[in-house]
């Protein structure tokens, strides 16, 4: 009976792993087809061509390269500091406006960008941070922020102010306590706040669209285009490409953050 | 009935205090063992920590009443009471880490408002140790040290010195989380005394311990405060723990201190009910308008006599308690339990009673 | 003092950004009144917001992306809390499982978008499937899945994204509950079953519902899918929002902002459910 019932679970599991890798499989297929015609199961003829067509207008794919991680990197990263402040005010001290302030820092979570961003246009017009990299950068910001509020929220609410207590009463100065032993502690939770900020941003599209106004140009505002003009190859290939940046990225984070904390291990009594 | 009443009006005198029984005589026996305290103190007291009608509130709620509490330099003081008596907040405030409502806190005669925790010289050790995870022991022993820029040689020495001190040689390069209860606690204690402690302030450190490293550990750190001429003082709500280490014991109950005094002075003379039954079970002995206590242990049972009855007897190793039906109520005698086989005493059998001292 | 004014200090960054978003939000309410100085509209009026509600087209936009919000929140939220029981009660919450239930949050909507053009349209690798099996045997036989006035396809778009969304939201306070009540649960004699359904459930509830919300709202407003998956009529709410709001005529522009305020109106109520459900899961947090 017992054993059944973990079988059929593995089914579920096997079937949903299955649709989610599927698509990328296919993906990957598209970006070499030349020709794939109704019914085949597989393209008939394979060819490079979709990649070498994006790799010959090599200025703008580094272009697009550099405006889209370096935007997104930069929201993640503010986004990271902002959550830190304002989850460490909201956990670790009492004030007035507490309430209100937490219910402010969570409602993008809960209203649409495009709401946002149709009502906030004229403003950034009037402010000058329309079709600029400041103004999307600071809009992105706005929408990833409640991600890395309640990351951070939940990380600052595990550690408390223990360690930092413990380390007060040693000796150390209020931001001493800090750097030495609550952010080190917290470095997992910053790192999913970033990645979690940093995916958030990337994946703005109608956002990007209304602020950047066509200027700023991000992976996805280029990739609508050519999924709409039929070009599916070159936004499969743009895809793959993006979506493989984005994976290393995470993987190179993950590893400076490991040596990083292992460095804090041993550093000092060797 | 002739020897029973005889030896309460013996007892009366010396034994274990008087107390009438209304509350405000209570509030009146307290204020004068104060008053006697703070006389003794003023003597010799220029260093320690003096502290003067301490409030403390957490929102409307308020902890700590009006304390007053002197700690003279070199002292061992216990903090005893029953959870939730404000002995914790205590340590918090005279640390810096919680702001105090009102009145004063003196460290070596220089008042502590407005100083920041990590300028009092006052080092708490927590219950949870909180040791820092992402260091290893040695590291833990270091911080104090490495925010004080101390050079890096001095530190490590200091270290092996301080590893040394609580038999931890060699752990220096230990993860926190491969370390046992013991060792951890271990690491705490040093890296307290890495920070030159003024004062050394110890939050019940050793409630999650067993039975014998508990003793272990309050030996050490006795050890310890010896060693380093420490000021310490010790949170627990262990009375055993209380009465062995301390050289003063205030006990605690509903943020005010009922009584501060010596373990002998404060097991053989408390001041009220309370502070008499927190050291364990006691007889009240109704006499006229004044009410007699009595300890377990000073209850003798004479088997010749046939005053009350043996109503139970509870083994309880080397010791047992016999539970005594008199006239006046059940009267408790706590007896060596071979003294009591040489006896022969039974449940339901009739005795007579006495009050030793 | 120096305590006291902390909080206020490390709040700085926040309140700025805060007080941009609530510029867009109020703007955002004050045109859909018909309040736009600029173009020398300054009587508030509730007329746009009954015309949204009677034109059959803009009110057909209205119960149009509310279906699609439904579905897709309530679909992913059911198969997402499954499959993460699944997980929890296998003991699968670590490890390259995971990495690869983690992966669609990662990908963008626009990506997302072009996955469900590769498989479910007529053209798509499913129909290829359905062709070889002998079930259809031209592209046009095959279901319309995009670009369909049902919106199936951005149901399963939305679906391939968030139910991952779920898994991630949920997993870890699962996980913990289950560790630690299921052994109690297990040891007073209830199956792991029950125990999943009496004691893991009810008590994830509060975390379930908070996603719940955030996948509803987000399917209620966002623009990508509906435009790149959706039919060109019915027009979904943020996408007919956005033909207005770009219309020549500018005086169509309280239309977009009516329709806009719409999904704030929904999105503010739902912000704050999701906020007293959030509270709550922390204050119990803050009392363990």
């Amino acid at each position: 009976m017992r054993k059944k019932r973990i079988s059929a679970a593995n089914i579920i599991l096997a079937c949903f792993v299955f649709t989610i890798l599927l698509p990328v499989a296919v993906l990957l297929l598209w970006t070499v087809t030349e020709r794939w015609a109704w019914p085949d199961l597989f393209p008939q003829v394979l060819s490079m061509r979709a990649y070498e067509g994006v790799f010959r207008k090599r200025g703008m794919l580094s272009g697009l390269f550099l405006s889209s991680i370096m935007i997104s990197s930069v929201v993640a990263a503010l986004s990271a500091a902002i959550g830190t402040m304002t989850a460490r005010a909201l956990v670790l001290y009492e004030f007035r406006g507490k309430g209100l302030v937490h219910f402010l820092s969570v409602l993008p979570f809960m209203v649409p960008a495009t709401v946002f961003a149709m009502g906030i246009q004229i403003t950034f017009i009037k402010m000058g941070l329309n079709n600029t990299v400041a103004g999307v950068t600071v809009s992105h910001l706005i929408c990833s922020l409640p991600y890395a509020v309640r990351l951070m929220m939940d990380g600052t609410a595990a550690i408390g102010d223990r360690l930092e207590e413990q380390a007060r009463v040693l000796g150390a100065s209020a931001v001493q306590a800090f750097v030495c032993v609550t952010l080190p502690v917290l470095v997992p939770v910053l790192l999913s706040a970033f990645s979690m900020s940093y995916i958030v941003s990337f994946s703005q599209y109608f956002l990007t669209l209304l602020i950047g106004g066509g200027q700023v140009r991000t992976f996805t505002v280029v990739m609508v285009p050519y999924l709409q003009s039929g070009e599916r190859n070159i936004a499969c290939v743009y895809s793959v490409i993006f979506l493989g940046v984005t994976l290393e990225v995470f993987g190179v984070f993950e590893k400076i953050a490991d040596r990083w904390s292992r460095n804090l291990d041993t550093e000092f009594y060797a | 009935m002739h020897n029973l009443g005889r030896q309460w009006t013996c007892a009366a005198a010396p034994v274990i205090g008087m107390l009438s029984g209304c509350g405000c005589g209570r509030a009146m026996v307290r204020r004068a063992l104060w008053e006697c305290v703070e006389r003794e103190e003023e003597k010799g007291v220029d260093m320690g920590v003096r502290i003067e009608k301490l409030c403390v509130s957490f929102g409307k709620m308020r902890v700590l009443h009006e304390m007053n509490m002197e700690i003279g330099d070199g002292e061992f003081v216990s903090l005893l009471g029953a959870s939730g008596c404000g002995k914790s907040t205590l340590l918090k405030s005279i640390a810096g880490l919680l702001e105090t409502e009102s009145g004063r806190i003196e460290i070596d005669g220089k008042v502590m408002d407005n100083v920041a925790p990590e300028k009092r010289g006052t080092v708490i050790v927590f219950q949870d140790l909180r040791l820092f995870p992402h260091m290893t022991a040695g590291k833990n022993i270091a911080f104090p040290m490495s925010i004080k820029k101390v050079p890096k040689e001095l530190q490590r020495k200091t270290v092996e010195r301080l590893l040394a001190q609580v038999q931890l040689e060699g752990y220096g390069n230990r993860k926190i989380r491969e370390m046992s209860g013991g060792q951890m606690q271990r690491v705490a204690l040093a890296r307290a005394l890495a920070a030159k402690p003024g004062l050394l302030l110890l939050d019940e450190p050793f409630s999650g311990l067993d039975e014998r490293l508990r003793t272990e550990m309050g030996e050490l750190v006795r050890k310890l405060h010896r060693e380093n001429g420490l000021t310490t003082v010790l949170v627990t709500h262990d009375k055993q723990e209380a009465l062995k280490f301390s050289d003063r014991i205030a006990l605690m109950s509903g943020g005010r201190i009922l009584q501060y005094d010596t373990p002998q002075k404060i097991y053989r003379h408390p001041a009220c009910r309370e502070v008499a039954e927190y050291f364990g079970r006691m007889n009240y002995i109704r006499e006229g308008d004044r009410e007699i206590g009595v300890r377990p242990f000073d209850v003798r049972i004479l088997p010749s006599g046939n005053d009350c009855t043996v109503e139970e007897i509870v083994f309880m190793g080397e010791t047992a308690e016999v539970r005594l039906g008199t006239p006046q109520g059940a009267v408790y005698c706590l007896v060596m339990s071979r003294e009591l086989d040489g006896m022969g005493i039974e449940a339901g059998m009739r005795v007579g009673m006495e009050i030793a001292f | 003092m120096r305590r006291k004014l902390t909080p206020y200090i490390l709040l700085v960054p926040q309140t700025i950004l805060t007080i941009l978003f609530l510029v867009g939000l109020v703007t955002g309410i004050t045109q859909s009144l018909g309040m736009i100085p600029a173009f020398g509209m300054t009587e508030p009026t509730l007329r746009y917001y009954r015309e949204v509600l009677t034109k059959p087209d803009l009110l057909e936009s209205v119960l149009y992306s509310l279906k699609i919000a439904c579905s897709s929140a309530l679909l992913s939220t059911a198969a997402g809390v499954l499959l993460c029981g699944i997980l929890v009660t296998g003991r699968r919450t670590k490890g390259k499982m995971m990495r690869i239930v983690q992966m669609p949050i990662i990908v963008p909507h626009v990506v997302a978008a072009l996955f469900v053009i590769n498989v479910c349209s007529q053209n798509g690798l499913l129909a290829r499937v359905c062709c070889r099996l002998g079930m259809i045997e031209e592209q046009q036989e095959f279901p319309m899945m995009i670009y369909d006035s049902h919106g199936i396809g951005i149901v399963i778009a939305y679906l391939w994204k968030e139910i991952p969304f779920i898994i991630y939201f949920v997993i870890a306070i699962m996980a913990n509950i289950d560790g630690k009540l299921g052994e109690a649960a297990v040891n007073l004699g209830a199956g792991r079953l029950q125990t999943f359904f009496r004691v893991t459930l009810p008590l994830c509830m509060h975390t379930i519902c908070s996603g719940f919300l955030i996948i509803f709202v987000f399917a209620l407003g966002a623009y990508e899918l509906p435009f790149l998956l959706g039919a060109t009529t019915p027009k979904a709410l943020p996408v007919q929002a956005y033909i207005q709001y770009t219309h020549p005529d500018l005086r169509n522009r309280p239309y977009a902002m009516a329709l806009n305020g719409m999904i704030i109106v929904i999105s503010l109520v739902s912000a704050w459910a999701y906020f007293m459900l959030m509270k709550k899961n922390l204050d119990r947090f803050v009392r363990k």
